[in-house]
């Protein structure tokens, strides 16, 4: 169906022979407002950052707004205020260690701007009952620029019991830890660097149908239809190194419900900037009187064996 | 479905009592063109000492049921001298009233009677605009276009710059049942909508109905338009012919056995393709082939079996191809030969066709039966073909790949009108049609050297349904005041083991008022089975009709609408209707979502939301005379709410349009001269920008909005205006028609994107498509034999 844009974009081009381009010169400017952005993680202090929004047709570059004055809130209790970014640009409650099962809330005050506020919970982290990998067939492909390169696929169990009180979101990274090599002119070795490999199968993202999108090497998922149960999900693992790949990491994330349809609106979002048929996408903020993200995410890591 | 048999047994229980009445006799009969013999719909029939009338059915046909004794009955339809006739009523009588075309204002029956006023149907928000006014109306590049001749009328909008959908009363494109000869029609535009398919060359008739549905219709939630094929003139042989700027089109109609069979015969061709050969050829190499055209053929045949069955046979076909060859090409290099070709196309188009048969039961009693068949398809083709010849072998790869989408339909309808008495004239019937919908599939076709084969295919399954609807309704004359239209449509939907159904009750109601005005109201409750799929801006080719499912529920509305209107004699309309509508169940795209995504099922790319639209509509018009022409005015709201769109909050849909005037004059000066001009105006409509920007978590910039279509576009206007010349000669009528559309270069919007400005800045830009534009165009007609 792609096949399509491109004779659509000469039958467009071939009807408007006589069409006319003009600069529109009353575009209406917009209230400039405080961007928030923050993720809270537990047992780590808080960071914020402030931008002005920008009109549209505004040229200046981004202005970050360092001056402003916050208020963090725990359970509706004052717990600390800060007077101006305390660190670079940002604005960091180092002693305030978000704890899950809390909720947290954020106030930023500041001259020439409506007062924003924003609040999110703290999700407990996952539990985790069963972490297991079925592989599947491995191979290598030989070597090629003097590394040897390893292939395999397989598959991930993971069980979960959701907690049956709260609406729960989740996000799942997998990888390997792969090596990666710089050479120089004569090909030999300069520097090697370690990276996440992503062990993504692009090809069968979509197979499981709790997966409600992904970014990266990241699937994103909810309990909307498993409420309060135990249940497992499988997902296909397609790893190509320079490294047999014997341990797996997975970093299962419980985030908010703010940072889910955020995320899932910024997918939309970037998918959306190469396709001109596309649907407008208005990107999910939970910022009262502003735009941007304030919300809570525990993650738990855990590193298997994969052979 | 128990019920409505019941009700259905107890309405004719009643109706029996009612028409028992001693020494009453029926006159029935047709009522046709004198010159043509074609029958006229909806003509009134009036008996003027006893004040009884009716109106023909869709055939032309009528049945009065009087007291014995003498009457005085006229005869009137619209553009036609009217008749009387003094029948001395002693038995039932069968007659055939042949009503003359009327040429001068005088002809026309304009005797201002408060009378007259009982004719008037109880039906409201229904418009029959008479295909020769819409062919005087200044038409876009000399193409008179029926679906763009109704946009003039109050309550019906147009989307965007030049394109042909309407939106009726705040209702989507998908809204609209477009019927041909009762056959559907899916997509009613050429060109990506800048033209409607229909001919009006073979046009007869065209009615909007807007609100207050006849029970007879069902399946759309917004508008209904009626189109009826002419039958073909059964006493001489017409043959009408135009040149225009980019399409030229001939139309020849005449009896095959007179006054027993006759046929008429359309077709339609652009030449945009081959005008523009020299410019494409300027920017393409000499290999390359491209152009893009579109072409209709219709056809029909009309045959009285006997005085009481007539046979009909209608067709049409149309399709619009853009295709870009690569012509064979042969070159050598390094000893080896080298052959390329390629070939791609992209096409739509629609199949519709219609048998009808006709049968008079009895003089009061009239059946018509219908199997229609509705096809329309599009078609993406890419074709590669290369060999490779070296002195000891040659070597072919073929690839082709195909896209195909579409709906196709197979419909059996049966219709009953019983008129027992001049108080009722009752409806019944039902509609069986067998939908199929390819929501699209791609075949992929990979060949090499004839020895390795491969062929692929994917995308969507055909679904099918079926869809059922029984309808029963009456047009009921309670007292010399009150006259009623009420009826029950049951719909039923079969899909993928999915059943749904519905009893939709519909009523309009007219009330004579004091001083010759007339007040209405309607309430009429739809179901609509199917959903488009579109693109949010332009109309395209590629927008998918896709049934109700297990997921995707049929959408529904319901519609109040009221209004007062007069009748100055009988030549001057004034109409003022408000309505409210609500609709449910309706589908949009997610954000983010298109055609293109085409790895994911339509299914997960839609969803469902509710709407609502309010509005007033001002009419008037003057029908007749040397100066003919309305002015039009609505007032209205449109909106949207779905769950997952702007975060569940209710926006303007985007076609809400505040105000829209329509002004048309047509003008006649002399024998020879006519003029015509319109002006429309349109409130700008409502748009999705960016408005913001600032960076996100990971430090990129985000641009967005803090609205869905919080943008108003500018606002739409624009003047056209034409000139006719018509000229007889001795061999017919010749007439050239010189037009200007957009008199005063107005650049309206088509879209907007943002761009750069000349110093490197980032601006908002609006594309306008069609400044100002000449067409000319010539006519030409003759008759054998002659018309004296």
């Amino acid at each position: 169906m792609k096949a399509t844009f491109p004779l659509f974009i000469l039958i467009i081009a071939f009807l408007v022979g006589c069409e006319k381009t003009e600069k529109i010169e009353d575009f209406p400017k917009t209230a400039p407002k405080m961007a928030l952005n923050c993720i809270m993680i537990p047992d780590s202090g808080i960071t914020v950052i402030i931008y002005k929004s920008l009109s549209i047709l505004d040229n200046a570059p981004n202005k970050v707004l360092n001056q402003a004055t916050l208020e963090l809130f725990k359970d509706g209790v004052s717990v600390g205020k800060l007077e101006a970014a305390n660190h670079f640009s940002y604005y960091y409650f180092p002693d305030i260690k978000p704890e899950p099962g809390h909720e947290y809330k954020l106030t930023a005050s500041l001259k020439g701007f409506e007062t924003i506020t924003a609040a999110s919970d703290i999700p407990s982290k996952a539990e985790i009952t069963n972490l297991s990998t079925i592989v599947r067939d491995t191979s290598s492909w030989g070597w090629v620029y003097g590394t040897n390169y390893f292939f395999s696929t397989g598959k991930l169990i993971l069980g979960l019991k959701d907690d049956h009180e709260t609406e729960n979101y989740y996000r799942l990274s997998m990888y390997m830890l792969d090596t990666t090599y710089s050479f120089n002119e004569y090909g030999d070795t300069v520097d090697t660097f370690i990276y996440r490999n992503s062990l993504q199968d692009y090809n069968n993202e979509s197979s499981n149908p709790m997966i409600e999108f992904t970014e990266g090497e990241s699937y994103y998922f909810s309990d909307q239809y498993l409420n309060g149960k135990e249940f497992t999900i499988e997902l296909p693992i397609r790893y190509s190194g320079s490294t047999p790949g014997d341990s797996l990491f997975i970093e299962l994330s419980a985030i908010s419900m703010d940072l889910y349809l955020f995320k899932k609106s910024m997918i939309k979002y970037n998918d959306s900037q190469s396709n001109p048929f596309s649907e407008p996408i208005k990107i999910y903020t939970n910022i009262e009187n502003g735009y941007g993200i304030f919300a809570g995410s525990s993650i738990i890591t855990k590193r298997i064996r994969y052979n | 479905m128990q019920v409505f048999i019941k009700s259905l047994l107890i309405c004719f229980s009643f109706f029996s009592v009612v028409m028992v009445s001693a020494q009453s006799y029926t006159i029935s009969g047709y009522i046709k063109d004198s010159t043509s013999s074609e029958a006229l719909p909806g003509a009134n029939i009036f008996e003027k000492i006893s004040l009884k009338g009716t109106a023909s059915n869709a055939y032309g046909f009528f049945s009065i049921t009087l007291p014995a004794g003498n009457h005085l009955l006229r005869f009137s339809y619209t553009g036609y001298s009217t008749k009387f006739e003094e029948i001395s009523l002693s038995g039932n009588m069968n007659i055939t009233i042949l009503l003359k075309p009327a040429i001068t204002l005088q002809q026309v029956d304009i005797t201002a009677s408060g009378s007259e006023l009982l004719e008037q149907s109880a039906r409201m928000s229904s418009i029959s605009l008479p295909v020769q006014q819409m062919k005087s109306l200044p038409a876009f590049m000399g193409e008179t276009d029926i679906l763009k001749s109704l946009q003039l009328l109050p309550g019906v909008q147009s989307g965007t710059e030049g394109s042909s959908a309407l939106y009726v009363r705040g209702g989507g494109p998908d809204q609209n049942l477009i019927l041909l000869d009762d056959a559907p029609v899916y997509n009613a535009g050429h060109l990506l909508g800048f033209f409607s398919i229909f001919n009006a060359d073979a046009i007869k008739n065209v009615e909007l109905i807007k609100g207050g549905f006849p029970a007879r219709y069902g399946g759309r939630l917004s508008s209904v338009v009626d189109i009826r094929m002419k039958e073909g003139n059964m006493k001489k042989l017409n043959v009408e012919g135009s040149l225009g700027l980019i399409s030229s089109k001939l139309m020849v109609e005449g009896p095959i056995l007179k006054e027993k069979t006759s046929f008429i015969i359309t077709g339609r061709r652009t030449y945009i393709d081959y005008l523009a050969q020299p410019i494409v050829r300027g920017v393409t190499t000499e290999y390359n082939k491209n152009g893009l055209f579109f072409y209709d053929l219709n056809a029909k045949v009309n045959h009285v079996i006997s005085a009481k069955d007539r046979l009909y046979l209608s067709v049409y076909s149309g399709k619009d191809e853009y295709y870009n060859d690569v012509l064979p090409s042969e070159y050598l290099y390094d000893g080896v030969i080298y052959k390329e070709q390629s070939k791609s196309s992209l096409s739509w188009g629609n199949l519709t066709s219609s048998a009808k048969w006709n049968h008079q039961i009895n003089e009061k009693t009239f059946g018509n039966l219908a199997f229609t068949y509705s096809n329309y398809n599009f078609t993406v083709k890419d074709f590669q073909e290369s060999i490779v010849v070296t002195d000891t072998s040659t070597s072919s790869k073929m690839y082709s790949i195909r896209y195909l989408s579409g709906i196709r339909d197979f419909a059996l309808k049966a219709d009953i009108d019983y008129m027992p008495s001049p108080s009722h004239f009752i409806k019944f019937g039902m509609l069986s049609t067998f939908h199929t919908f390819q929501p699209g599939v791609n075949t992929i076709s990979i060949e090499e050297s004839t020895t390795n084969i491969s062929d692929s295919t994917s995308g969507s399954k055909a679904i099918e349904a079926l869809e059922t609807g029984l309808y029963f309704e009456d047009d009921y004359q309670l007292n010399e005041r009150i006259k009623a239209n009420f009826g029950l449509h049951y719909s039923s939907f079969l899909v993928e083991k999915k059943y749904y159904h519905s009893l939709q009750p519909r009523a309009s109601v007219r009330y004579l008022l004091p001083g010759d005005w007339i007040a209405k109201g309607s309430y009429a409750s739809m179901q609509q089975n199917i959903h488009l799929l579109t693109n949010s801006s332009i109309g395209l080719p590629t927008d998918l009709w896709v049934p109700s499912t297990a997921a995707i529920k049929p959408q529904k509305s319901k519609q109040f609408a009221a209004g007062i209107s007069r009748t100055f004699r009988r030549n001057y309309l004034v109409s003022l209707e408000g309505y409210y509508k609500w609709m449910n169940q309706i589908i949009e795209y997610t954000e983010g979502a298109s055609y293109l995504n085409s790895n994911a099922n339509w299914e997960e790319k839609v969803t469902v939301g509710k709407g609502n639209s309010y509005g007033m509509e001002i009419l008037l018009q003057k029908k007749e005379g040397n100066t003919k022409g309305w002015i039009g005015y609505t007032l209205s709201w449109s909106n949207r709410t779905f769950p997952e769109i702007n975060y569940g909050e209710t926006f303007p849909y985007k076609f809400d349009r505040r105000h829209d005037i329509s002004i048309v004059l047509m003008q006649k000066i002399d024998d020879k001269w006519d003029f015509s001009a319109e002006w429309v105006y349109g409130t700008g409509n409502a748009v999705t920008l960016a408005t913001i920007k600032f960076p996100g978590p990971d430090g990129w910039e985000i641009q967005t909005f803090d609205k869905r279509n919080s943008y108003r576009a500018a606002d739409y206007h624009r003047l056209d205006v034409s000139f006719t010349r018509t000229k007889e000669t001795r061999w017919g009528t010749s007439s050239w028609n010189l037009g200007m559309y957009n008199v005063y270069n107005r650049k309206n919007p088509f879209y907007y994107y943002f761009g750069v400005d000349s110093r490197g800045s980032k601006a908002l830009k609006r594309v306008s498509l069609f400044q100002m534009i000449p067409s000319v165009s010539y006519t030409f007609r003759f008759s054998i034999p002659k018309n004296k």
